[in-house]
């Protein structure tokens, strides 16, 4: 038996559906979107952490070696980078430089942590209001 | 109640086309002009990288890092294919209490759509920084 095609009124029918696929594809759309500058800002954070590990890294106390100037070195390195990359720390960015044994092996790490505020663009509720991102470097022999 | 005839939906998906085409192609070319924004993004961040990781390789106080960071990001470019950043505004300095612990670098430059009626002119900015190589091994006062 052949039916035949349902003869109501489909008058609307585009437009509904418009209505309800439009609403979805600005969302992915802004969220597309916001995940880059979460990404790029991110990538910047990094960056800053990594200038202060690496100007910690190369830092030499004199005896006794307390790792609190190596530390200092660090942490101001990593503030100066942020400025530089533009980070805008409205809300309060925190640096924190930690200078300490690797194990056993004899070796010594100057790793630093950089939390910075995020004010997403979107009202979208997945997107973190601080970022994390660290960077650990082997230090300088002491004397 | 009677359902309407076949017949007087003729036309009505031409005019919907006729309608819905415009947005999407709106959304066509919006898309590929965010796609070369991304391109040329991506260009001359790899571009400044690339410069600012050879500044970095200048002992602190060096008086020839903005011009280093400026060719450099010239010499990248040509290496990508594309021509000199022609527009471009390029920065690079020594920063740190001295000695000098890092380099920082900037570059931006404004990039015109390619539909012209798909977004304004759009000025990129790129932020690099890199530690300098020659990091003085310094003993800190206690």
């Amino acid at each position: 038996m052949i039916r035949r095609p349902s003869a109501r009124p489909r008058r609307g029918a585009a437009a509904v559906e418009f209505l309800v696929t439009v609403p979805l594809f600005v969302a992915v759309m802004l969220g597309a979107l916001e995940l880059c500058m979460v990404v790029e800002r991110s990538d910047r954070i990094r960056r800053a952490a990594d200038v202060g590990a690496q100007v910690g890294g190369a830092t030499v106390e004199t005896a006794p070696v307390t790792g609190s100037i190596i530390e200092a070195e660090a942490e101001d390195a990593a503030e100066a980078a942020l400025t530089a990359l533009g980070i805008d720390c409205t809300g309060g960015c925190t640096v924190d430089a930690t200078w300490s044994a690797d194990g056993g092996t004899g070796l010594y790490t100057v790793e630093v942590v950089i939390t910075a505020p995020y004010t997403a663009v979107s009202t979208l509720d997945w997107i973190p209001g601080t970022l994390t991102r660290s960077a650990t470097v082997l230090s300088a022999s002491q004397s | 109640m009677t359902p309407p005839p076949i017949r007087h939906r003729r036309g009505s998906y031409a005019v919907e086309f006729v309608l819905l085409m415009p947005l999407w192609l709106g959304f066509l070319f919006a898309s590929l002009d965010l796609a070369w924004l991304g391109l040329e993004y991506a260009r001359l961040s790899a571009a400044l990288d690339e410069a600012c990781g050879e500044a970095a390789t200048l002992m602190p106080g060096d008086a020839t890092v903005q011009s280093t960071v400026a060719s450099g990001v010239d010499e990248a470019l040509a290496r990508f294919g594309t021509t000199a950043c022609t527009g471009c505004t390029i920065t690079g300095a020594q920063q740190g209490a001295a000695p000098a612990r890092f380099v920082a670098c900037n570059a931006s430059k404004d990039v015109p759509p390619l539909a012209p009626w798909t977004f304004p002119t759009v000025t990129i900015d790129v932020a690099r920084v890199a530690p300098l190589a020659f990091q003085t091994p310094y003993t800190a006062a206690p």
